[in-house]
């Protein structure tokens, strides 16, 4: 089982994010698209951290002896899925960036 | 309207941009040339419209592999039937150009490519530079079977497909050694030809020792993947 004061602070954590998100959100600073795995990410901590027997359950599947740790293996596992994406979109933005600046100069030649 | 097409890629080259020009006009007055200017910080661009260069101005700094894409993109809607790489900081020598012509035409060649260490004349670059060339040499033999003594020269001729090839997919940054593998997988004629080249007349290389170890790391997982691919 997890510790009751990791679960309080668990909950906390999730909601104070949860707030920032959806404050995010409404100012439209954040598209809701690239906040979904965030969003997801905390609900899940939050059920885990409400729920906590099943990341018992969990841990004791995978062969993870203390139940916390799970908890920060699944948190891990799901960033680097995040900042995988982030790697990716940079890589199609960065192309788009030089496809238009190409796209601009010759265009610009052309009028000349 | 020329056939052949000289790229001339420039980032900060306010010191070497007028010079390398006009020994291009003066050189080979047959050939049409294109300055890109990569977003420079200096007066490159000033230095271009003053002496009525005709320039492609990039409203970002793409780095050279992005810049040359633009020269070869330039020289597939003008329909050109051959482009050539001259870089800005008058290392390479405008007098080889109709040379590496005839070899491109007689050769039946897709890529001609300025080599230093043929003859092994002329500045030779720096001994870890050297190494590293060497080293790409070596890659590229045993990924490819062929040997391309100098793949990281800028001073490299294409004909019409190789033009249209890059102008749809060329790598973002240190582009030679990588293009030349992509080239000849796909059984392209790559030939080189002996040429002497200057060091850099002034302004600075776009590899230092730190970029140095990224361009060895990225360029051998390119090469390896290209080969893969």
């Amino acid at each position: 089982m997890l510790n009751i004061r990791l679960q309080i602070f668990l909950l906390i954590v999730c909601l104070a994010a949860l707030a920032y998100l959806i404050s995010r959100i409404r100012s439209k600073r954040l598209d809701i698209k690239y906040t979904l795995p965030w969003l997801l990410l905390d609900l899940l901590m939050f059920i885990i951290a409400a729920f906590p027997r099943i990341i018992s359950w969990l841990s004791y599947l995978l062969g993870i002896i203390t139940p916390s740790n799970m908890v920060f293996f699944a948190a891990l596992i799901f960033l680097l899925i995040i900042v995988f994406v982030m790697s990716r979109t940079i890589s199609r933005l960065n192309n788009e960036v030089k496809e238009l600046a190409q796209r601009i100069a010759l265009d610009e030649a052309k009028r000349r | 309207m020329s056939k052949v097409l000289i790229i001339v890629p420039a980032f900060n080259e306010e010191g070497n941009i007028t010079n390398t020009v006009s020994n291009i006009i003066n050189t080979v007055d047959e050939y049409d040339y294109v300055i890109i200017n990569d977003h420079s910080s200096d007066t490159t661009l000033d230095k271009c419209i003053q002496n009525g260069f005709n320039v492609i101005n990039l409203p970002v700094n793409l780095g050279i592999g992005g810049a040359v894409q633009t020269g070869y993109k330039y020289a597939l809607q003008n329909n050109y039937e051959y482009a050539v790489q001259l870089d800005g900081d008058g290392q390479h020598d405008p007098k080889y150009l109709r040379t590496m012509l005839e070899l491109m035409i007689c050769e039946n060649a897709d890529m001609v490519i300025g080599s230093r260490f043929i003859e092994n004349e002329g500045f030779q670059s720096y001994a870890i530079r050297r190494w590293g060339i060497r080293y790409f040499s070596m890659l590229i033999r045993l990924l490819t079977g062929c040997r391309i003594t100098d793949p990281t020269s800028g001073l490299r001729m294409v004909n019409r497909d190789v033009i249209k090839l890059f102008a749809s997919d060329y790598p973002r940054d240190y582009p030679e050694p990588e293009s030349a593998v992509t080239l000849l997988k796909k059984n392209k004629k790559v030939v080189e030809i002996p040429v002497v080249m200057n060091d850099r007349q002034g302004g600075k290389s776009s590899i230092n020792i730190k970029a140095g170890f990224y361009y060895m790391i990225k360029v051998t997982i390119a090469i390896i993947m290209e080969r893969i691919r």
